[in-house]
C-alpha cells in the first residue's frame, strides 16, 4: 500500500497525501506512447518525484512532533521518470519503506484512506501535495503515472483537483499544494471538456472556509524544476514550511494556511529576479483564516535584500545589521557589488552603512526581517 | 499606559478609504492586533505593555509601511513608506477598449477613458451609470497592444482599472488591477488576488462591519451594490454561517441586477440546506442567465456551484444547459484577480489560451515606456499671445514659460484622434531650475485637467503654478497642492482633448517679495 506513516491517534493531526508523477507510460518518452495528439505533446519530469519525496521526508523528520497538529499519517505515491530522478523508497523511522507508483487505482484508494482519516477528528489539517502534470480548463486535472491509457477515455487516469477540494469539507483545514503546469495543449482546446475524475462527493456547505489551493502557475503557464533536483515549487514550499509562512502569535512561530500561500509565492517572486532563473507565479485561491499548519521550533531564518539609493552607493559601503533587542552584531558585508542577500533571525534591525571613502555620507535605517522577505533601500546623500 | 495615535500617509485616497492592513508586533515580532487603514484616519492603539513595538503593512501596491515606537514614552507614530523597487519601464504602444452587452450581444461601446498615466502604467475609467441606474451596467474593459495578449476585465460600470504591461516571463498578457472607484472593495479584492489572506479578511471584516452599521438604503447605487457584493464573498469565503442568512436579503435588495448577487445567493442557500440542491438551483440558473458576474473568482464559483447540482441532478436539463454555457466562460477566467478577467479575443468569443486580437476601433491608444523625446522645431515654441504673456507675469513678479505638452494617450475614433493624457516636456534649462529631476504627467477628469508634478522639492513645488490660455488671451492659473510624494493641480477644461501646450509660473529666484 502507500500508507508509508500511520500513527492516527484520536486528536487533532495532519494527514498528508503526496503524490509525485514524473513517469508516464503513455505520453511522449514513455513505454507505451498513446496514439492521441495531447498524450505526444507532453512528456517525462525530470523532478516531481524528488520533489514528492523531499516533502514527504520533511513532514516524517519535522511534523512528527509537532506540539497542536503532529503527523498522524501519509499516504505517498511516486512515479519517477529513471533513475537520476528518485529512488522508490523512503526511509521512516530508522527503515526504508517501498514507495507504490502514482497509478489511478492507487491513488483513488490512497485518497479514500486519507480522506477517512481526516474525518476522524474536527481538528485535524489535511494536507495534499502534487508534483507531476496539469492541464487547465474550468478545474485542473491532475495527470497520473497511468494516463492516456485508453485514448477513447484520455481523463480517466487524471484527478479533476477543484472537485477534490470541494469534497474535502469535513476537515477543518486542508491545504492543496499543486506543484503542476496548469498548461492548455492545442488539443486540449478541441474538447468539449474534460472529464477528469472527482474521486470525493462534494455536496457541501459551501467553499471551504480554511481551505487555500496553492497553485504553481497561473493559467497557462509552466512550472520549472531540476531534472532530478527539487522543483522551484516544492523548494519555495518547503522554505515556507520551514518558517518564511510564519507568524508568531501564543508565544510560537506558526505557519498558518492565511500565510503559507502568500510566502511560496514571495518565494518564487524573488526568485524570478535571479538571472537566469525561469519565471513561475504562484497564485493562491480560496481562503484561510489563519489554522495552524506548523509550529516552529525556533525563530525561522529570514532571507533579506538590502542595498543603498542611488544604486551606485551600494558597491561602496561597508554594510551592518545590528539587532536592536540586544544590539548584537547579526551580519555584516564589508565589500562587494550589487544588493546585499543574506539571511537572517526574524527581528527588528538597525540597518547601518558606512562609506570609508567618504564618497557619500553614512546612514540608518530601522528595519524588520519579517517573513517571508526583506527587502528594503537606504536612501543616503552625495557627500 | 496612553494610547499612541497611529498615523500613515494615503496619497491621494478618500478619507475613510481603507488602503490597507497591519500588524502591531512587540518585540519579539508577536502578533498583538491586525488591524485596517483608513485613509485620513489615525489609529489609537493601548499596548499596554512595556517594550519597543512595531507596526508593519505591506499594501496591494507593494509599497511596505513600517515604524516602530514606545509605548511608554511616543504619543504619535507616523508609518514610513517604502514603495517597491522601480524598474525600467520598456516602450509598449497599448490599447484598451470597453465592451458593453445589448440585445444583439457584446459590441465596443467607446465609453473608456484614460483618467491617469504613469511611465509604466495607464489608468483606465469606464464612466459610472446615472443615478438610479441598475441594469445595463456591467462592461468589459480589454487591454491589449505590443504584441502582447488581451485580457478582458469584467466591472461595474464607474471601476477604475490600472494597466502595466509586464517586464518579463511567461506571462505574456497585459496587467489588469481594479484600483476603484471604491478603494476598500478594491484592497480587499487586491489582497485576496495576491494571496494575503490575513490582510485580506481585515479588511473584508471592515467592510462587513461598516455595512452592517449602516440602514440599507431605500435607492441602492452602483456603489453600495458592489460593496455589499464584495463584502458578501468576503463572508462566504470566510464561512461565518451566522451573518449570511441576513445578508441573503441584502444582497437581494441592494444587488439583485448583479450576476453575483444570484450565484451568492446559491452557495448560501447551499450552506444552509446541505442535502437539499433545490434552493440553491434556481439562484444558480439564475445567475448564469443574466450574464457575466464581476468580482474575481465570481466564475469558478457560478461553474462549480452548477457542477454540483448537476451531480445531484444529472437529468435536469436546466442545469445542463446552463452549465454549458458557462463552462468556456469559466474555462477561459484567470481563478486568482480581483476581476472576472478573461482570455480570448472578445467578450462573446472567451478561450482557455491567450488571444491578442485587434483593437476595435472605438479603441483608446496609449504609449508606456521613458519620457518619449520630443520633436524639436528649431526655434522653442512661441505663445500667440507672448506680450500678453510676458506683461502677465511681470504684473506677478515671476516668471511665465511655456512647455509644450507631449501625448501619451490618443483615442481614435474614426479618423479623429484626440489626445487623452500626456507629459510635459521641460526644456533643459526649465529642468535645472525645477531640480533636475521633475515630471509631470496631464491627464482628463471629470474636474477638467489633473497636472501632477513629480521630483520637484515641495518648497518649490508649492510655490508653482500651472496654467492654460484661452483663446481670449484669458490666463488662468492653478496651484499645485500636495498629494503624497507628487503635487497636483487641478484646471477648469471642457475641450475634448488636451492642449499642445500649458504655462508654468516661476517664482522669481531670488527672495521672495513681501506682499503689500
Amino acid at each position: 500500500v502507500t500508507t508509508v506513516f500511520d500513527r492516527t491517534d484520536g486528536v487533532a493531526q495532519t494527514h498528508a497525501l503526496v503524490i509525485g508523477v514524473g513517469r508516464y507510460r503513455h505520453l511522449h518518452g514513455g513505454a507505451r506512447p498513446a496514439d492521441d495528439a495531447m498524450a505526444r505533446s507532453l512528456g517525462q519530469l525530470g523532478s516531481p518525484a524528488t520533489s514528492a519525496l523531499a516533502v514527504a521526508r520533511f513532514l516524517v523528520d519535522e511534523h512528527v512532533t509537532d506540539p497542536e497538529v503532529p503527523l498522524g499519517s501519509v499516504e505517498l505515491a511516486v512515479s519517477p521518470a529513471g533513475p537520476v530522478d528518485a529512488a522508490s523508497e523512503i526511509e521512516v523511522g530508522g527503515g526504508r519503506v517501498p514507495v507504490e507508483p502514482a497509478t489511478f487505482a492507487r491513488v483513488r484508494d490512497a485518497v479514500d484512506r486519507w480522506f477517512s482519516r481526516c474525518q476522524r477528528h474536527t481538528g485535524n489539517v489535511a494536507f495534499l501535495y502534487f508534483s507531476g502534470h496539469g492541464v487547465a480548463r474550468e478545474h485542473v486535472a491532475l495527470l497520473l503515472e497511468d494516463f492516456a491509457e485508453r485514448p477513447q477515455e484520455l481523463f480517466e487516469h487524471a484527478v479533476d483537483l477543484e472537485a477534490l477540494h470541494l469534497g474535502m469539507a469535513a476537515c477543518r483545514a486542508s491545504t492543496h499544494f499543486v506543484d503542476a503546469c496548469r498548461s492548455v495543449p492545442p488539443a486540449l482546446l478541441e474538447r468539449r471538456e474534460v472529464r477528469a475524475r472527482a474521486l470525493l462527493d462534494g455536496w457541501h456547505r459551501g467553499p471551504r472556509p480554511d481551505a487555500p489551493i496553492v497553485y504553481a502557475t497561473g493559467h497557462d503557464e509552466k512550472a520549472f524544476g531540476r531534472p532530478g533536483g527539487l522543483t522551484r515549487y516544492a523548494d519555495a514550499l518547503l522554505r515556507a514550511l520551514h518558517g518564511l509562512g510564519a507568524r508568531r502569535e501564543k508565544g510560537a512561530w506558526r505557519v498558518t494556511t492565511d500565510q503559507v500561500g502568500l510566502a511560496v509565492a514571495e518565494v518564487l517572486r524573488h526568485g524570478n529576479e535571479v538571472p537566469g532563473t525561469p519565471v513561475q507565479h504562484a497564485q493562491v485561491v480560496g481562503s484561510g483564516r489563519g489554522s495552524v499548519l506548523r509550529v516552529l521550533p525556533g525563530v525561522p531564518g529570514v532571507p533579506f535584500r538590502l542595498g543603498c539609493d542611488p544604486a551606485a552607493a551600494t558597491d561602496a559601503a561597508s554594510m551592518r545589521l545590528i539587532a536592536l533587542r540586544d544590539g548584537r552584531l547579526a551580519d555584516h558585508r564589508d565589500g562587494g557589488s550589487g544588493d546585499w542577500l543574506g539571511e537572517v533571525a526574524a527581528g527588528a534591525y538597525d540597518f547601518q552603512v558606512h562609506f570609508e571613502r567618504r564618497d557619500f555620507r553614512d546612514g540608518r535605517l530601522e528595519v524588520v526581517a519579517y517573513p517571508p522577505w526583506l527587502d528594503d533601500l537606504l536612501p543616503v546623500e552625495p557627500a | 499606559m496612553s494610547p499612541v495615535e497611529i498615523g500613515w500617509e494615503a496619497a491621494g485616497q478618500r478619507p475613510g478609504d481603507v488602503i490597507g492592513a497591519a500588524e502591531l508586533l512587540d518585540e519579539h515580532l508577536e502578533l498583538l492586533e491586525r488591524f485596517p487603514l483608513v485613509a485620513g484616519v489615525t489609529r489609537s492603539i493601548e499596548v499596554g505593555r512595556a517594550g519597543r513595538c512595531l507596526v508593519h503593512a505591506r499594501l496591494p501596491s507593494g509599497t511596505t509601511l513600517l515604524a516602530s515606537f514606545d509605548p511608554v514614552s511616543d504619543r504619535t507614530v507616523t508609518l514610513r513608506a517604502r514603495p517597491p523597487r522601480p524598474r525600467p519601464a520598456e516602450p509598449v504602444a497599448g490599447w484598451a477598449a470597453a465592451w458593453r452587452r445589448g440585445p444583439d450581444g457584446w459590441a465596443p461601446s467607446g465609453d473608456l477613458g484614460i483618467v491617469g498615466s504613469e511611465p509604466d502604467r495607464v489608468l483606465l475609467e469606464v464612466p459610472p451609470v446615472p443615478s438610479g441606474v441598475t441594469t445595463d451596467a456591467v462592461r468589459v474593459v480589454q487591454v491589449g497592444g505590443g504584441g502582447l495578449a488581451a485580457p478582458m476585465a469584467v466591472v461595474a460600470a464607474g471601476s477604475v482599472v490600472e494597466a502595466t504591461a509586464p517586464q518579463a516571463g511567461p506571462e505574456r498578457a497585459w496587467r489588469l488591477r481594479l484600483v476603484g472607484p471604491d478603494a476598500t472593495c478594491a484592497t480587499l479584492l487586491e489582497y485576496a488576488a495576491a494571496g494575503d489572506l490575513a490582510a485580506a479578511a481585515v479588511v473584508g471584516d471592515e467592510l462587513v462591519r461598516r455595512i452592517e452599521a449602516q440602514p440599507a438604503s431605500l435607492a441602492p447605487d452602483l456603489g453600495e451594490a458592489f460593496r455589499v457584493v464584495v463584502a458578501a464573498y468576503h463572508l462566504l469565503r470566510v464561512g461565518d454561517e451566522a451573518p449570511q442568512d441576513a445578508w441573503g436579503e441584502r444582497l437581494a435588495s441592494a444587488a439583485s441586477w448583479l450576476p453575483d448577487a444570484s450565484l451568492l445567493a446559491g452557495w448560501l442557500a447551499l450552506a444552509r440546506s446541505r442535502d437539499e440542491p433545490e434552493s440553491a438551483r434556481g439562484h444558480f440558473l439564475d445567475a448564469a442567465r443574466r450574464g457575466l458576474p464581476v468580482v474575481g473568482g465570481s466564475l469558478r464559483l457560478l461553474f462549480d456551484g452548477l457542477w454540483l447540482v448537476n451531480r445531484a441532478r444529472p437529468w435536469d436539463e436546466d442545469v445542463q444547459v446552463a452549465l454549458a454555457r458557462v463552462r468556456p466562460y469559466a474555462a477561459a477566467a484567470a481563478m486568482a484577480a480581483s476581476m472576472t478577467l478573461l482570455r480570448g479575443r472578445r467578450p462573446d468569443r472567451p478561450s482557455p489560451g491567450p488571444a491578442a486580437p485587434e483593437p476595435p476601433g472605438s479603441a483608446v491608444r496609449f504609449f508606456l515606456g521613458p519620457r518619449p523625446v520630443a520633436r524639436r522645431s528649431p526655434e522653442p515654441p512661441a505663445l500667440d499671445l507672448g506680450t500678453l504673456l510676458r506683461d502677465a507675469a511681470r504684473r506677478l513678479g515671476s516668471t511665465l514659460v511655456a512647455v509644450r505638452l507631449v501625448p501619451t494617450a490618443v483615442r481614435q475614433t474614426g479618423a479623429r484622434m484626440t489626445v487623452q493624457a500626456g507629459r510635459l516636456d521641460f526644456e533643459p534649462g526649465l529642468l535645472r531650475r525645477l531640480g533636475g529631476d521633475a515630471q509631470a504627467s496631464v491627464a482628463r477628469s471629470r474636474a477638467g485637467l489633473r497636472v501632477t508634478l513629480g521630483g520637484v522639492e515641495p518648497g518649490l513645488a508649492a510655490r508653482l503654478q500651472v496654467g492654460t490660455v484661452s483663446g481670449t488671451g484669458e490666463l488662468m492659473l492653478a496651484r499645485f497642492e500636495p498629494a503624497g510624494r507628487t503635487t497636483v493641480a487641478v484646471l477648469a477644461w471642457t475641450d475634448a482633448g488636451l492642449p499642445d501646450q500649458l504655462v508654468l509660473l516661476l517664482p522669481p529666484s531670488g527672495p521672495q517679495p513681501g506682499r503689500t
